[in-house]
């Protein structure tokens, strides 16, 4: 038996993959959710082998669902109208299919389910292509001691390198997550935010005043009263960034 | 004044310059040796001298003529201008020449004798260059400005497609068809009715234009439409709650605004967030005012994250171009994660 999880939050469109998936017998769907939450749940719950997952869904995406979900199952992405996850299907080879989903589509994608079943989950890098979708530039998705955090982007201080985290500094406290420092710098709008050193990435609205410490070394004070090192190159760039 | 590029900076130019600029020197050289007899020396020092003065006049002018050309009398701004130059240059350079061949009397005969003539070479040759510079300009400029026309064409063009992309709501249309589909297997009777509506919806979208008011009755009637496709979509969890006061049946509005402010409502309210909702629609009169109330629920996490709060700047703003009044949009959020959008639009008398 092939276990799936259906995660979409139209019944009716759950509706349709139900009604194709009774011409498969030998996949059985063990469960049915309406939005990521529930989606994250059911996975650590039931270990699917493969997932049906719908892209626009409410409080946090599918992308957003699956950065959080540990050991991600393949997934087959259904999805109506999205630019953005349009083109990182492109690049990547996931399986994909557009609402309304074709039935000979849906089958064929259902016969190159063994093999991808045998393949690794989820080519890594088809998510960090999902950081192209807007809702990836104006949030951060964290989860804390089992607790998903909803960050928006104009409300983190910094972020900093820690082993093969980063560290994500915020008023509420510090999150982790598993990505890297160039990771945020290119994808997170550059205007807002400067590396101004390789362990630090600075919000520049959180800038409080740039001092000389040494001949040729900056260190700048944050609003939030943390002083933190600037760089020679992290210098040039935050001279630009801020027009002097 | 449009500062366009100075014709030296072109390569080509520059070239064909310098070679002209040192042919013509040669030439010189070679018409005071051989046919007026001055010797080598006085002949190249005539040649260097004037000629260098007369390339530096170009110069000038070519620099002048780029920062500033009057829009009236530029015919005679450029012969005063060429006037002045060449008369100066001419002095300067028989002042440099007969010091610099106090004893060498035939020459400072011819060169006393020839200044007149001195003068108006110069002048043409100035005259002429300061014209070419001129001609330059303006080409330079019409170029510039036609670049500038298309790309502004474009960028209308563009604006104009994404309008339409949007007036089309693709992802809200996909995920309909799709919602269609489905009841086509369950429910196939239901699907046929909500094709019809579809079809109404989508005809009514195509005819909103911002200058067309339509009666309150009628907008309703489309907003209801919008209402009842969501409805089927999200029937789990969608509720409704709409009340029209029936003197405002016969009062009217543009036909752009109600539907994106819906629009608004059910994306934060029903696409962002989980479980039941109820979205409620009160239309009243008020003052003389149509007053159109919406409620939806919100999640404030996903409400902060969004950033801009609601993203009604955009009706906030054709408010204000429609009827000079900003404030006939009011939102507020209430107890209990509840979002409040007032729209009051003056009638027409």
């Amino acid at each position: 038996m092939i276990r799936t999880i259906l995660i979409d939050d139209e019944p009716l469109a759950r509706d349709v993959v139900k009604h194709y998936l009774n011409n498969f017998p030998d996949i059985e769907i063990v469960a049915e959710c309406s939005d990521g939450f529930e989606g994250i749940k059911a996975i650590a719950q039931h270990h699917p082998d493969f997932i049906f997952l719908d892209i626009q869904m409410p409080r946090i995406n599918g992308f957003e669902m699956l950065e959080l979900v540990e050991n991600p199952p393949v997934v087959i992405f259904t999805t109506a109208f999205d630019e953005y996850a349009i083109k990182a299907f492109e690049v990547n080879a996931a399986d994909y299919l557009l609402k309304p989903i074709d039935q000979e589509r849906f089958e064929q994608a259902m016969h190159k389910l063994p093999a991808r079943l045998r393949q690794t989950a989820l080519p890594a890098d088809l998510l960090e292509t999902a950081a192209m979708s807007p809702a990836q530039h104006n949030r951060i998705v964290v989860k804390t001691n089992g607790v998903i955090k909803i960050i928006p982007v104009a409300e983190i201080h910094y972020f900093e390198a820690d082993d093969d985290q980063v560290k994500i500094s915020t008023a509420d406290g510090h999150f982790y997550k598993n990505k890297t420092m160039s990771f945020f710098e290119h994808t997170l709008d550059n205007e807002q935010f400067v590396r101004i050193h390789r362990s630090y990435l600075i919000n520049l609205v959180q800038v409080s005043k740039i001092e000389l410490k040494e001949k040729d070394s900056y260190v700048v004070l944050l609003k939030s009263g943390i002083w933190l090192p600037v760089s020679k190159t992290g210098y040039l760039k935050l001279k630009t960034s801020l027009g002097l | 004044m449009i500062v366009t590029n100075n014709p030296l900076l072109s390569r080509t130019i520059q070239k064909s310059a310098a070679t002209l600029f040192l042919a013509w020197i040669i030439a010189f050289v070679l018409l005071f040796y051989y046919t007026l007899n001055f010797n080598w020396f006085a002949s190249i020092a005539d040649s260097l001298i004037t000629n260098v003065f007369l390339g530096l006049c170009c110069l000038v002018l070519s620099l002048v003529l780029r920062f500033y050309q009057p829009k009236q009398e530029i015919v005679l701004f450029v012969i005063i201008l060429t006037l002045v130059l060449s008369a100066a240059t001419a002095f300067l350079s028989r002042f440099l020449l007969s010091s610099l061949f106090v004893n060498y009397q035939s020459y400072i005969l011819f060169l006393n004798f020839s200044l007149p003539f001195r003068f108006i070479i110069l002048f043409v040759f100035l005259a002429w260059c300061a014209f070419a510079n001129v001609l330059w300009y303006r080409l330079e400029e019409q170029s510039e400005m036609k670049e500038r026309l298309f790309a502004a064409q474009n960028l209308a063009k563009e604006a104009e497609l994404n309008k339409l992309r949007h007036q089309l709501q693709p992802h809200f249309l996909f995920n309909s068809l799709n919602s269609v589909y489905a009841l086509t297997i369950v429910n196939p009777k239901e699907a046929g009715v909500m094709i019809t509506k579809l079809a109404s919806f989508l005809r009514g979208t195509l005819k909103r234009d911002d200058e067309v008011w339509v009666s309150v009755a009628e907008e309703m009637e489309y907003i209801q439409l919008y209402l009842d496709i969501e409805k089927v979509r999200f029937s789990h969890r969608l509720n409704l709650d709409i009340q029209i006061d029936e003197n405002t049946l016969g009062l009217s509005l543009p036909g752009t605004l109600l539907q994106p402010i819906v629009e608004n409502a059910i994306k934060f309210g029903l696409y962002n967030t989980s479980g039941a909702i109820l979205i409620s629609v009160l239309v009243q009169v008020e003052n003389n005012l149509l007053k159109i109330s919406i409620q939806n629920p919100y999640d404030p996490e996903v409400k902060s994250a969004g950033g801009t709060g609601f993203g009604l700047t955009a009706i906030r703003r054709r408010l204000y171009l429609l009827f000079a009044d900003s404030s006939l949009l009011q939102t507020a959020s209430l107890e209990g994660n509840i979002y409040l959008t007032t729209l009051k639009i003056p009638q027409k008398i």
